[in-house]
């Protein structure tokens, strides 16, 4: 968000925000000109205060009255709706790409002995169910005395290898028919239709499906027999009044043996 | 961005105001173009391109009636000719009345390529980035650049231009490879 504490903008940044938006005056438009043509790393400043605005617009995160200017005057070019455009395809092609290193760094991962494998692997089930059964965010619906359901909440994660772990993990018992996963999110907007993208970086589009908002979160279920033991991405779209579709977060999680 | 169309002064000649090395000159030149048309874009102006070819076009008339380049940096003088061009009101900007289609357009225009193109390339060049780049670019895609920063003792002004010469440098990078494919086909 553009907020002068957390981002650090300065009156400066605002005078070229104006300028981007066409609403500068005549004597500040006069001067922005004029240092413009002056000074070349204000040019760079411009526009990567410029880059960073429509990105911002992008992630779906620009406060309302600015999303309104922005509108007013990005929309109206066929050039900046590209430059809206290419952020957009910068972004996901960004996020295809971080899944595919987390992918990768998991597969370089230390082996040890068979023996110190299965030991390892057995204490990680037994963890795994533990906590399955009794905590959150991974909680099981039984039906008539089976578990047909389990509830997994994900967080927003930058990426596995930035991370040292591999976002939530749990385990699915045979039983289980359906996943409910509970999506924690910043700013979760309840008349916002939303939808996922589940797959891995070898097949990136295994599910989709429309999301709910319950509770504040975003709710998505998914049939348990999709998920085998492995790494996955989850990634959460915006469905615009148009049906186009914006992403807007990726959740990463594993599913145990 | 397409080179402008000169009569009189040949394409080599061009690049030479720009660098001595034409490698070099073209970069610079493909770069100027850039900022002048992103430069008419953020006047309003109608159709950037156009007024780019013109600022170029004038220019290089002036050069060739005996006019000096006195600015060290030869963009410099080309932006006087294109803050002229903007202050004559040469084409102002007409608000049009889109269509709703119009608002969200279908191609993407990102280097004159097609969407499954521009993925390709881009991924390409996104993969030969060191993690620390990447982890940047993640970051500000994500809109937490500015905490990456303070984890790194950097500013917001500091990290956020960094992420614009990283993208800068990303376009270089698929521009040179579109070059590349459209020599070997």
């Amino acid at each position: 968000m553009y907020r002068e504490k957390e981002d650090g903008l300065t009156g400066n940044d605002q005078q070229i925000i104006r300028y981007l938006l066409h609403e500068a005056g005549e004597e500040e438009l006069s001067m922005m000109e004029e240092r413009l043509l002056s000074d070349v790393s204000f040019f760079d400043l411009v526009a990567s205060i410029e880059d960073e605005m429509i990105m911002q617009y992008v992630r779906g995160e620009m406060e309302p009255d600015l999303k309104q200017r922005f509108e007013k005057s990005y929309l109206a070019s066929p050039e900046r709706r590209a430059r809206i455009e290419s952020a957009r395809q910068l972004r996901t092609a960004v996020h295809t790409v971080a899944a595919t290193r987390a992918l990768e760094r998991s597969k370089k991962r230390i082996f040890f002995p068979l023996p110190v494998r299965i030991a390892f692997t057995a204490a990680a089930l037994a963890v795994v169910v533990w906590w399955v059964w009794w905590k959150t965010p991974a909680t099981q619906i039984k039906t008539g005395g089976t578990e047909v359901a389990m509830s997994v909440t994900l967080q927003p994660t930058r990426n596995r290898s930035a991370e040292g772990n591999a976002g939530a993990q749990f385990g699915i018992a045979a039983d289980i028919q359906e996943i409910h996963f509970f999506l924690a999110r910043k700013q979760v907007q309840a008349d916002q239709r939303y939808q996922v993208i589940l797959g891995t970086p070898e097949r990136p589009g295994i599910f989709s499906g429309t999301a709910r908002v319950e509770n504040g979160t975003v709710a998505v279920t998914v049939p348990a027999k999709l998920l085998a033991p492995g790494d996955y991405t989850l990634e959460l779209q915006s469905i615009a009044a148009d049906g186009s579709r914006q992403p807007l977060t990726t959740y990463y999680f594993r599913v145990s043996n | 961005m397409s080179r402008a169309n000169f009569n009189a002064l040949s394409e080599t000649d061009l690049l030479k105001i720009f660098d001595s090395d034409p490698g070099i000159a073209e970069a610079k030149y493909l770069e100027l173009c850039e900022k002048l048309h992103r430069f008419f874009e953020w006047r309003h102006i109608a159709d950037p391109s156009d007024l780019v070819q013109e600022a170029i076009a004038r220019g290089l008339s002036n050069l060739q009636a005996g006019k000096q380049i006195t600015s060290a940096d030869p963009a410099h003088y080309f932006f006087g000719i294109a803050h002229n061009l903007v202050k004559e009101k040469w084409k102002s900007r007409k608000q049009e009345q889109l269509k709703e289609q119009d608002l969200h357009p279908k191609k993407s225009a990102f280097m004159g390529l097609e969407g499954v193109e521009q993925g390709i390339y881009l991924q390409q060049c996104l993969k030969e980035l060191t993690q620390e780049d990447f982890d940047l670019l993640l970051a500000y895609t994500e809109g937490s650049a500015a905490e990456w920063g303070l984890a790194r003792g950097l500013q917001p002004g500091a990290v956020r231009l960094r992420v614009f010469r990283l993208r800068k440098r990303i376009e270089e990078r698929v521009r040179s490879r579109i070059a590349m494919a459209a020599r070997k086909s």
